[in-house]
């Protein structure tokens, strides 16, 4: 049963691994077709479409995921690994007394960066800091 | 007539997508023989391979029935979902954005897991290793599979694609056997980015014949495409380090 689940989120996985990327994957494939077959334009010119659509979803996904992903080595996780005073990657950063919007968007941000950061550290600076494999995972699945 | 113009790319596409995959299960078959000798870890892999050649004889014949430009464009677009993927990572991977793929700490995390796995469940560290191997083979096979049918389907090219892919794990297994450890020397991002580049290519490529377009110089557009893949793929690579540098900085 397990090796089932398992071919099946592999299959999943293969195809949709990103479904931000998938979904404006399918858009551009959707509007060469809707081009050809609903407004009658030169199949070529909705071809060169598709191309050129591909192309920027590489250019815009990749910036995109390198801005929202933090690098390899997480300044923010191994500052606090390499702090005993802090036992535990601070959820909500206490950025004082900063009201409304602002603050809530700056909090889920900086929630969104340590999430992505802990799903990135390897189990010895996971113990460094505190928090289990298991805890890591639960925490960085939110995202999702 | 055997097109060298269509076969080259999908048979370098299927040999080197399988060489990334076959490098990645044959550190679980030999993390499995190492812990328990090569029994487990050969029946479990000739036991996915024999799946994978069911799941391929059943395919085939299937997918003679499908109708051409149907075949294309299905195969076109999962092959766009598939090789943009990889390109993604491939240029996140060589831009220092995420980690590269590290054979040997996979190989010493396999066998500790393996271990600890055996202890906890009380079961047969032998029955574990050979469905370790299986599940291995069996789920990296998949997407060899799939590459296999997805470069070869469109334009009868799958006993070429096959050969691409088995050529890769003959290879693979030739040399693993001598060196005996992880063949983490091989430029895996290098090779999955060739791959997703190719795998582009050929996405827009059957994806556009799909919907019927008829690209100027026929299959010599593949090439162009995948020119034009890479050269994006290498801008998209040099975007996000800048992007990165400025961000820590």
């Amino acid at each position: 049963m397990t090796l089932l689940k398992d071919v099946l989120a592999e299959l999943v996985g293969m195809f949709i691994g990103d479904a931000l990327l998938s979904s404006a994957i399918i858009a551009v494939v959707a509007f060469s077709a809707g081009c050809i077959k609903l407004i009658g334009i030169e199949p070529l010119i909705a071809g060169g479409v598709l191309l050129v659509g591909c192309l920027a979803i590489i250019l815009i996904a990749v910036r995109h995921a390198a801005l929202s992903h933090v690098p390899v080595a997480c300044p923010a996780a191994l500052a606090a690994a390499d702090s005993p005073a802090t036992s535990r990657v601070d959820p909500v950063p206490s950025q004082g007394a900063r009201a409304g919007l602002t603050t809530s968007l700056e909090a889920w941000l900086d929630r969104r960066r340590q999430r992505r950061c802990l799903a990135q550290l390897d189990d010895e600076r996971l113990a460094d800091i505190g928090i289990t494999r298991e805890d890591a995972t639960r925490e960085s699945n939110k995202m999702s | 007539m055997f097109n060298w113009i269509t076969s080259a790319p999908a048979i370098s596409s299927a040999f080197f997508a399988s060489l990334v995959e076959v490098v990645e299960a044959f550190t679980i078959i030999l993390a499995v023989a190492t812990l328990r000798g090569w029994r487990p870890a050969v029946l479990g892999t000739v036991s996915a391979l024999a799946v994978l050649g069911a799941i391929v004889f059943a395919l085939g014949p299937l997918l003679d029935h499908v109708p051409l430009h149907m075949l294309q464009f299905v195969v076109g677009v999962l092959l766009l979902l598939f090789g943009i993927g990889w390109l993604r990572k491939a240029a996140l991977r060589s831009a220092g954005v995420i980690a590269l793929h590290d054979e040997d700490a996979i190989f010493v995390r396999e066998v500790a897991q393996l271990s600890n796995e055996s202890m906890r469940k009380q079961v047969s560290l032998d029955w574990m290793a050979g469905i370790t191997a299986f599940k291995a083979v069996l789920l990296e096979g998949l997407e060899v599979v799939f590459i296999v049918i997805a470069v070869g389907a469109g334009r009868g090219l799958l006993w070429a694609a096959s050969v691409g892919a088995l050529a890769a794990c003959g290879l693979v297994f030739i040399i693993g056997a001598f060196v005996h450890k992880p063949l983490s020397r091989i430029p895996e991002n290098t090779l999955k980015f060739g791959v997703g580049v190719m795998l582009s290519a050929f996405g827009v490529f059957w994806t556009g014949e799909g919907l019927g377009v008829e690209w100027p110089g026929h299959d010599l557009a593949l090439i162009v495409f995948a020119a034009l893949f890479l050269a994006t793929g290498i801008l998209a690579a040099r975007i996000a380090h800048v992007s990165v540098t400025e961000v820590v900085k």
